[in-house]
């Protein structure tokens, strides 16, 4: 969630900059964990291709659902 | 900074050969659906051009030797004899001669519409909730409708004639209803009604000779279903 | 440089909107694009119902794979935008959306303009829980088949996208207009209304897009980044944010858009938008 987190107006002198957000996000841990999210999020699209999901989006999209549109 | 954009590139094309892969494994993702009963391409990854008609019934989508698109065979016949007469709404003033077969495999042709004076066809697709929602309720009214009067339904998901999952979809849906009433599997006989079909579920109203009578009923409306039922009797 | 930079972004931003929405002849006949494009997913909010539209919509494909028969959750539209996100953020938001483009263009309308209250902002993973995750995999029938809340009962963009340009080529829909259709006619002028008088209203308190790619704006690979060697704390660019950000305090707030107009307000030049850090720590 967002946060006005308050880290303070000064830079932590270790960091070099404050990062918002109430995380102890120096450089490298931030990218370690955009890269593993990255990785879990190729997995995860693999994953869902494999076990058929795409049809059921097409299928969804292709046909006019009343429904989505407010005419039940 | 270098190796940061490394990473990206890499997530990115790894993001995108995982979608290429997912379209090329997708199997035949062709379907009929509701709207103009449109063929998608399946099988083959053919993403649809750019260039589209959108022009009435015509609608994009990779073509592949399949049964061409039902609608545009539609678009050729209309208006051209007298028997292809159009009513003010597009549909056909009759309905087309058609052969096909029933959920339960028995072959039914447009002869089913004499059997009674008056059909109400359910036009519903196993991809549609609103449909499979307003099933009970149908196949209890089919069980209390007067002796003249019809309930039948067309499945419009079926691909072909050997699209066995979406009939046994179709057959465990109308099980599970308890609307054992004749179900029709659409093929391209129904063109130049199905062109006309915007979305399901649609009901439509046929008297004994395959006049297509009174409106189109668009959406869940079982109650309007059996008032036009009313109506039109206490008229006749 | 000022103008350069608000237009640059228009510009990728009508663009967006174009590609999103190439099949324009559609709306002449009514018909929606029924081709295989439609398996992938929009990385923006446009309904899958409009005429126009090529991609899918990625709320509505969420809540049609977890509302089906067989699934719960889907994996392939949560990967996409889980992907997507740690990439971009939020500044999907902000430059790709075609929904965000077009309240934009809202609040550009004449009026006396508003700041929201806090809380609102959290309006946005709620609608994300119960209606896009949780209502389709609960509320369902006999077979099994959820309903895809959001879409049915809230998206505007849908209704506006969708709803009206089909209503209007088809009479034959009209009949199917109930009560249904007032609710979503009545959170559309609201959302439209709210745009006007608060900057990207639908944004920050309704999209649930929004709420999955802010969560990600902490660990996205394109950054906002605060030089504190140039920072001189005068506090325009938190005036200027129309997010009502202070990109200063929280760079990485969940509602900041990386839209840029930070950046263009400072006069130190010491916000940085882009890949890769350069001020947070030393090396790796």
């Amino acid at each position: 969630m967002s946060s006005k987190g308050d880290h303070g107006q000064g830079a932590s002198e270790r960091d070099g900059v404050r990062d918002g957000g109430g995380a102890p996000a120096s450089g490298r841990y931030r990218n370690r964990a955009g890269a593993l999210l990255l990785a879990a999020a190729c997995g995860f699209v693999l994953y869902g291709l494999f076990r058929g999901e795409a049809a059921i989006v097409l299928n969804k999209a292709v046909n006019i659902c009343l429904e989505c549109i407010g005419l039940g | 900074m270098r190796r940061k954009s490394k990473w990206i590139i890499t997530g990115s094309l790894l993001l995108a050969a995982a979608m290429l892969a997912g379209g090329c494994s997708q199997p035949g993702a062709g379907r009929a659906g509701a709207e103009g009963v449109q063929e998608v391409a399946s099988g083959e990854r053919e993403p649809g051009t750019g260039a589209d008609e959108g022009n009435g019934a015509m609608q994009e989508g990779a073509d592949t030797d399949k049964a061409g698109e039902i609608a545009g065979e539609a678009e050729k016949d209309a208006g051209s004899t007298g028997e292809d007469a159009l009513r003010p709404d597009g549909l056909p003033v009759q309905m087309p001669a058609f052969t096909t077969t029933d959920l339960a495999g028995n072959e039914v042709t447009e002869s089913i519409f004499g059997e009674k004076d008056l059909t109400v066809l359910n036009i519903w697709g196993t991809f549609c909730s609103p449909c499979i929602r307003e099933m009970p309720e149908l196949g209890e009214w089919a069980k209390e409708l007067p002796e003249n009067v019809q309930l039948v339904g067309l499945v419009v998901d079926i691909e072909g004639e050997d699209d066995t999952v979406h009939k046994e979809l179709a057959g465990e849906i109308t099980d599970k209803a308890g609307a054992d009433f004749t179900h029709l599997l659409v093929n391209m006989d129904f063109a130049p009604v199905m062109g006309q079909v915007v979305g399901v579920p649609t009901t439509l109203f046929i008297d004994g000779d395959g006049k297509i009578v009174g409106d189109p009923i668009v959406g869940v409306n079982v109650g309007g279903y059996k008032k036009f039922v009313e109506d039109y009797l206490s008229e006749q | 440089m000022k103008m350069k930079h608000a237009l640059r972004r228009k510009l990728v931003q009508i663009a967006a909107f174009g590609f999103s929405n190439i099949h324009l002849t559609n709306f002449r006949g009514g018909r929606i694009y029924q081709g295989k494009w439609k398996q992938f997913c929009n990385p923006g909010l446009n309904c899958y119902s409009c005429p126009a539209a090529g991609l899918s919509c990625p709320i509505g494909a969420l809540q049609a794979v977890g509302g089906s028969m067989n699934f719960q959750f889907s994996f392939y539209v949560a990967g996409f935008l889980l992907a997507v996100g740690a990439l971009f953020g939020r500044a999907v938001c902000g430059w790709v959306c075609p929904f965000g483009l077009f309240q934009e263009l809202l609040h550009k309308i004449p009026s006396p303009k508003w700041k929201l209250p806090g809380w609102m902002r959290y309006l946005k993973y709620g609608i994300l829980l119960v209606f896009v995750i949780l209502l389709p995999v609960a509320a369902t029938d006999y077979m099994g088949m959820g309903k895809p809340a959001f879409c049915q009962f809230i998206c505007p963009a849908g209704t506006l996208e969708g709803g009206l340009p089909l209503l209007g080529t088809h009479p034959e829909l009209r009949q199917s207009i109930g009560a249904l259709f007032f609710l979503k006619a009545a959170v559309l002028v609201i959302t439209l209304g709210g745009c006007v008088f608060a900057y990207r209203f639908f944004c920050r308190v309704m999209c649930p897009l929004g709420a999955i790619y802010g969560l990600m704006n902490r660990v996205s690979f394109f950054r906002l980044e605060v030089d504190p060697s140039k920072c001189i704390n005068c506090g325009k660019c938190a005036r200027e944010c129309g997010m009502e950000v202070d990109p200063v305090r929280t760079p990485d707030c969940a509602e900041c858009i990386r839209c840029g107009d930070c950046a263009r307000a400072c006069p130190a030049g010491a916000i940085r938008l882009g890949f890769g850090r350069r001020y947070s720590g030393k090396k790796g």
